[in-house]
């Protein structure tokens, strides 16, 4: 699922809840991935084992934005996510709305059919989200 | 004892001003048991001189700081704005004889050396007698940016809960914002000032200016941040803005129990201030 070969990994030491372990592993990847979009989708799991839930959507929402920047994944050589993984993403952005109790963004994510209204969705949560910005 | 605001000095960054504008009162308040000459610059030291010194952005400093542990005989520096804590520290941090820095980080919690200090309130009159806390215009107020989720729940979560006060900026400090008069004149007229975390660090201004307007504060509080920071504080801390709008609702139903919230927040505070300029004495003072 991930571009990143060690990525698979670290995935799997966050699902079983191995927070220490999960932690060095993302930190030996910091320096080169910090904004990799595989890498802040692991970030974001990661933060939910930390109970940081408004800091793991701010991290997905990022992910999701950088996965749009051509730009930017050309200028630090990165690839976008794999299909499979965006969703993934959405998934979990749409657990997170739902922990926070967060109804209007909840509802409005669970109601995402197409390409395009997920696209739009993400551009409405950069605005109303703005401090987020991918430099 | 000398004292030399550093922050806005041989350079022109946004936050060296700021700070100069607006940590000022908080800064002096916290040294008002001391006694010291300000000076405007170095050339004003003499051999063996002791110096208090206000600075930030230490990493671009080093020369200075190497000038200054030369010269005088000791060095105690109050180190603000370094939020990320990205700032080179041990050089600057080992030489003088004690440092307080705002943004408390957790590896500084234990180390005698280091004291954490809030990072207190924009510069700006207070009204002597605070508006009693039943008779506000607002329940709640937010004045400020909404860079990131939490921010944007907070609004989300508490928008049936009114009347209310929100004032949304672009960035930090903008033009948009208000004006400093009108930005306390609204705290002052807010029962709960809701405090989301900061931009990378959880502590906000507005929680200092917020007690200091008499209003109850409802912190974000990730990681149990405020109980390392600041123990025995009565802060209502929540971790989801969802929990805030029940507790506010809640306290609602008991006016009493606001007073007396409010009140214990007011003592708490006063007594929280005499212990700091207490410890700024009993170090600098020796």
């Amino acid at each position: 699922m991930f571009n990143i070969k060690n990525f698979d990994y670290i995935y799997d030491l966050i699902k079983k809840n191995k927070k220490i372990e999960a932690y060095q592993k993302l930190n030996s990847f910091r320096k080169q991935y910090s904004l990799h979009p595989d890498y802040l989708f692991l970030m974001a799991n990661y933060l939910i084992l930390d109970f940081r839930y408004y800091q793991s959507i701010d991290t997905i929402v990022a992910s999701l934005k950088i996965d749009k920047d051509d730009m930017f994944l050309l200028k630090n050589d990165f690839e976008k996510s794999e299909e499979k993984l965006i969703v993934e993403k959405f998934n979990l952005l749409s657990y997170l709305f739902n922990m926070i109790d967060n109804k209007l963004l909840f509802n409005e994510i669970k109601n995402l059919k197409t390409l395009n209204e997920k696209n739009n969705f993400i551009k409405k949560l950069s605005k109303l989200m703005p401090g987020i910005r991918v430099r | 004892m000398k004292l030399l605001w550093n922050t806005n000095k041989n350079t022109n960054t946004f936050w060296g001003n700021y700070h100069f504008l607006n940590s000022t009162s908080w800064i002096f308040s916290l040294l008002s048991e001391i006694n010291y000459e300000v000076i405007e610059n170095i050339n004003e030291l003499e051999n063996n001189d002791n110096l208090i010194i206000v600075d930030s952005k230490l990493n671009t400093k080093k020369i200075l700081y190497e000038a200054l542990f030369k010269k005088c005989s000791s060095v105690y520096l109050i180190h603000l704005g370094d939020e990320g804590g990205t700032d080179e520290l041990n050089f600057i941090y080992e030489k003088c004889i004690h440092v307080w820095r705002t943004f408390g980080l957790p590896r500084h919690f234990k180390n005698n050396k280091i004291s954490s200090i809030p990072i207190g309130y924009k510069s700006g009159s207070f009204l002597d007698n605070k508006k009693n806390i039943l008779n506000r215009n607002y329940l709640w107020s937010f004045m400020g940016t909404t860079h990131g989720s939490s921010r944007h729940d907070l609004i989300f979560q508490h928008n049936d809960i009114k009347p209310n006060f929100i004032k949304y900026t672009d960035i930090f400090a903008s033009k948009d914002s208000l004006k400093t008069e009108k930005y306390y004149e609204i705290l002052q007229e807010s029962v709960f000032v809701l405090v989301p975390h900061g931009y990378i660090h959880p502590e906000t201004y507005r929680l200092y200016e917020g007690i200091e307007c008499g209003c109850i504060p409802i912190v974000e509080n990730p990681h149990q941040f405020y109980e390392k920071f600041i123990p025995d504080n009565p802060f209502i801390k929540i971790n989801l803005w969802k929990e805030s709008s029940t507790i506010i609702k809640n306290l609602l139903n008991d006016k009493v129990a606001i007073g007396e919230k409010a009140e214990e927040i007011n003592i708490w505070w006063l007594s929280y201030k005499k212990k700091l300029k207490n410890k700024f004495n009993r170090i600098i003072n020796v």
